[in-house]
């Protein structure tokens, strides 16, 4: 179970008398959540759940605050450094975190959000080439090696290598632009 | 956050399986976590692509998107088209670097020359003819050069006949 103890809520953060650090880690709660929510999506390993993560996140922050210097980068990267060294420790506690996996409202997302993700997707691979989707897809679903798919195309692995990157970052362009328009 | 992925991100996906098995990648990522959000959305996007139903059918893309590639290739048909009548009917020029040149009469005893141009390998030819005065007295002469087709030349001109007035 995440420890839960002494941890702020965001009115107590944004009223703080702390130089504005709470207001801008309220502020900055919506980046963190949604970052997390594609770790946790991102794998399959059991871990905490978002609303945990982003709730250890925000008391690790806290907790650290002192720590912060202005100078030395963005606020926003050093919380994300924090919440992602929150998403590893909870998967490395995998398993003692059982009581959340085995509760589905508590870790993972519904059928109807799964469906959801899965048309979101069938969508975006929709918008790439037929031979970058294809590649994706003998690699990323089907589990082909890229020393399978050179043989299985006639390409070099140099080649299928490069295409493969290529894809993923078309993929990640797409979905950056749905998420900015 | 930039526009592109650096790619160390992009590699991390090259052996499969979960990249964050790989505590190297977990040191880069920690040491430059502006590119988290990043690896965070590319990593869910191809989990998500893991999910996809093999019996999944892809849309045909839509037409619009195949536009530049039929500009594209209009542009380039018209351009070759318009180096092809160019090239048919480009004035001839008279003479060629490897073709030699016949003697002729000085231009003002010429009365009349007649040249003809034939596109060495192509069924087509192209006659000019030239009057120059009126002569009471005319010699005529022919001359035909013969040029052998190369890369460089690929017409040769024949002066078929010259009305020259005797010296």
């Amino acid at each position: 179970m995440p420890e839960r103890v002494a941890s702020p809520g965001p009115n107590e953060l944004a009223v703080a008398a702390d130089g504005g650090f709470g207001a801008e880690l309220v502020a900055l709660m919506p980046q963190a959540r949604a970052f997390l929510s594609d770790l946790r999506g991102g794998g399959a390993k059991p871990g905490m759940a978002v609303d945990d993560l982003v709730q250890e996140t925000l008391t690790r922050a806290w907790r650290s605050r002192a720590a912060f210097d202005a100078q030395r980068g963005a606020m926003v990267s050093w919380l994300l450094r924090i919440a992602f060294r929150t998403f590893l420790d909870s998967r490395e506690r995998g398993l003692a975190t059982s009581e959340l996996v085995a509760d589905p409202v508590a870790t993972g997302p519904g059928p109807e959000a799964t469906a959801a993700a899965r048309e979101r997707t069938v969508l975006l691979l929709g918008r790439l080439e037929e031979r970058e989707r294809h590649l994706l897809l003998r690699f990323h679903r089907d589990g082909r090696s890229i020393a399978d798919l050179a043989i299985e195309t006639g390409s070099s692995p140099g080649t299928i290598k490069s295409l493969l990157h290529r894809a993923r970052a078309r993929l990640w362009q797409i979905e950056r632009r749905q998420e900015t328009s | 956050m930039n526009a592109s992925l650096p790619t160390e991100l992009l590699a991390a996906f090259d052996r499969g399986g979960d990249p964050l098995e790989d505590p190297q990648l977990r040191g880069w990522l920690e040491e430059h976590p502006e590119h988290l959000p990043a690896f965070a959305a590319l990593r869910a996007s191809l989990a998500g692509v893991a999910a996809v139903p093999a019996t999944t059918v892809w849309p045909a893309r839509p037409a619009w998107r195949r536009l530049p590639v039929l500009i594209a290739a209009g542009l380039l048909l018209a351009m070759g088209l318009g180096w092809f009548v160019a090239s048919a009917f480009r004035p001839v020029a008279v003479a060629s670097p490897t073709v030699p040149w016949p003697t002729l009469a000085a231009q003002t005893d010429v009365r009349s020359v007649v040249v003809s141009t034939h596109v060495v390998g192509v069924a087509n030819s192209l006659v000019g003819r030239q009057q120059r005065g009126l002569l009471s007295r005319h010699s005529r002469t022919s001359h035909t050069v013969t040029g052998r087709p190369s890369p460089a030349v690929t017409f040769q001109s024949t002066v078929a006949f010259e009305e020259s007035f005797a010296p």
